[in-house]
């Protein structure tokens, strides 16, 4: 069944360039829904460019983007994201922080500043806005809670370690429900330890809420332990004979589920994924010099969505 | 010798203790006092008719003669401090107000950066006292002049300022951010934009604070009947030197106030501010 509307996230000819030089080249892609794909590829291959596309905060050259069939013309709640620094904001509190996605969306703003000033005046919350604050509040708190940070609703993100602030940044994009969650490197400045626990806790709520993810990062053993599908974006391909222009996505694979995190023993885990990230490796997510490039079709592209 | 070495050692490796500290900024003051004492002395010597440089006794006079209340029954002190607060605070708030909202829209959106930026920046490069006699002209000696004067003088720069924190210091992904999660354009610029560059904007009032009180005074030596700047500039032609001291000395202790107002308001309201810097 190849019915488009089926795909939550479907990316047509993508291709993106500036000042000539072109930085992604030909794109297509297909997510379904729940799929957690992972996405890697060397630096300066234009992963944080591919993000930006498909948040909508820069329109592509060529092609288009569909987040579950409408096309993503500039950023907005259908995608939600989570990047490696400044994903939280410094004023507001955690509470608030994670509220905000609901205060802003139970009013408009000229109802804020009204029921603001009006409840700093009589001291209690006024008018239905502020009252359903108090219920964005509560929710908050409740996701605050599924993700452990019951303790430090009321304190500033810069009083949190880094960990904590990435849980803050789940969380606030949680609550909104994105159709499709982008997260950009989200763990790459945390410790070993605390970034494999948020790596658990990310695949239990995916798993929980049946979540559509798209997860970018230059760890391939990371992708691989998450992913149910992994994407090398890679700049090094050979065109005919000349090395090719621009990063395409020169693997598309499935990964047979390692979710069973809890039956299953940690170094046997990472045993698999060793294995795995090592194919993958050979496969062409490391330079190659200019006589060894392969042309995209010879790769091993097995994901059955995946086409060239 | 080694301690002396390391009392003037870098801080890295230097530290003075906080009480050290307020001895050491007395020094100067102190200093400054004495060194007029003396000097005043000196030329009372000379001359007991000297103007220029007033003994105490004389200073305490001259403030003696402004904090009292004279033939109308009013204290001239307090009518130049009230005539001159007024200006300065309408002025400021007026100029700071409409600085921040265009340096905001101005770092914010393209288009209103592309029209109005290089402009900006060019009339920026203008000396406002240069523009003095050109407001004059066109609006008069009036009150609302003395104000637009300083509204002129400061708005420029602490637009550019805004401006560049909105570009340099407010990552873009906090907007993005923040549209993921539905907010609209206005939501963004209120909830997200305004109050995290409020108190970088803030130290750049307190900055151009200076600017306000110079604009000011240039003002009211032009054209008025009341007023800080006016009153020093009157009692010059009788080389009153025991009204113009004390004069100043009130202008820097105002200005000192506000400016530690201005930063407590901003210790106290944006807590995440100071701690994260």
């Amino acid at each position: 069944m190849d019915n488009t509307l089926s795909y939550m996230l479907r990316l047509e000819h993508l291709t993106h360039g500036y000042d000539g030089k072109i930085v992604l080249n030909d794109i297509d892609l297909k997510v379904r829904t729940g799929e957690l794909v992972t996405l890697v590829g060397p630096s300066g291959c234009g992963k944080s460019t591919f993000l930006r596309l498909l948040l909508g905060a820069e329109s592509p050259n060529h092609g288009k983007v569909f987040i579950g069939g409408t096309p993503k013309l500039r950023p907005d709640k259908d995608c939600g994201v989570v990047y490696q620094k400044y994903s939280v904001f410094p004023h507001l509190t955690v509470l608030n922080n994670v509220a905000f996605g609901l205060n802003v969306a139970s009013s408009t703003i000229t109802e804020r500043a009204v029921s603001s000033v009006c409840s700093r005046v009589s001291g209690r919350p006024m008018f239905s806005y502020a009252r359903q604050c108090k219920d964005n509040l509560v929710r908050a708190e409740e996701i605050l809670c599924q993700l452990e940070l019951e303790g430090v609703l009321d304190k500033y993100p810069h009083q949190l370690s880094g960990g904590m602030q990435q849980r803050v940044a789940i969380a606030q994009a949680l609550i909104m429900k994105p159709k499709v969650l982008l997260l950009d490197e989200p763990f790459s400045a945390l410790d070993p330890w605390v970034r494999r626990q948020l790596q658990l806790l990310l695949a239990k709520i995916w798993k929980s809420e049946n979540m559509t993810i798209l997860f970018i990062t230059h760890d391939l053993e990371e992708a691989v332990y998450l992913g149910t599908r992994l994407l090398v974006l890679s700049p090094h391909w050979r065109d005919g004979k000349k090395k090719g222009s621009g990063s395409k996505i020169m693997a598309d694979i499935s990964i047979p589920s390692l979710y069973d995190f809890d039956a299953m023993d940690e170094l046997e885990a990472m045993k698999i994924q060793r294995e795995k990230a090592d194919d993958i490796r050979r496969l062409g997510f490391e330079k190659r010099t200019d006589e060894n490039l392969i042309p995209p079709e010879k790769f091993l592209l097995q994901h059955p969505d995946s086409k060239i | 010798m080694d301690s002396l070495k390391r009392l003037f050692g870098l801080s890295v490796y230097t530290k003075i203790s906080a009480r050290a500290c307020l001895i050491a900024s007395l020094v100067l003051f102190v200093a400054l006092i004495g060194v007029y004492l003396l000097a005043s002395h000196e030329r009372h010597q000379e001359n007991p008719n000297d103007k220029i440089m007033p003994t105490i006794s004389q200073l305490t006079q001259g403030v003696q003669k402004m904090a009292t209340p004279d033939r109308n029954g009013e204290i001239t002190l307090m009518v130049d401090t009230i005539a001159s607060l007024k200006r300065f605070f309408l002025g400021v708030i007026a100029g700071a107000t409409m600085a921040i909202a265009l340096g905001v829209a101005l770092g914010l959106f393209p288009i209103v950066e592309a029209v109005f930026h290089r402009f900006l920046l060019y009339l920026s490069k203008i000396p406002p006292l240069a523009l003095l006699p050109v407001i004059f002209i066109f609006s008069g000696l009036g009150e609302s002049t003395k104000i637009l004067l300083i509204i002129v003088g400061i708005s420029l720069p602490i637009t550019l300022d805004t401006y560049l924190r909105v570009k340099k210091d407010l990552p873009r992904e906090q907007l993005v951010k923040a549209l993921t999660l539905g907010a609209s354009t206005p939501a963004v610029v209120w909830h997200i934009v305004f109050p995290q560059i409020m108190p970088a904007a803030l130290n750049s009032v307190r900055l151009n604070l200076l600017g306000a009180w110079l604009f000011l005074i240039a003002g009211e030596a032009i054209a008025a009947d009341a007023g800080l700047g006016y009153r020093i500039f009157v009692v010059r032609r009788y080389m009153a030197m025991d009204t113009i001291i004390p004069y100043v000395f009130w202008i820097a202790f105002l200005s000192f106030s506000l400016d530690a107002l201005l930063s407590w308001w901003i210790k106290r309201h944006y807590s995440w501010y100071e701690e994260r810097n």
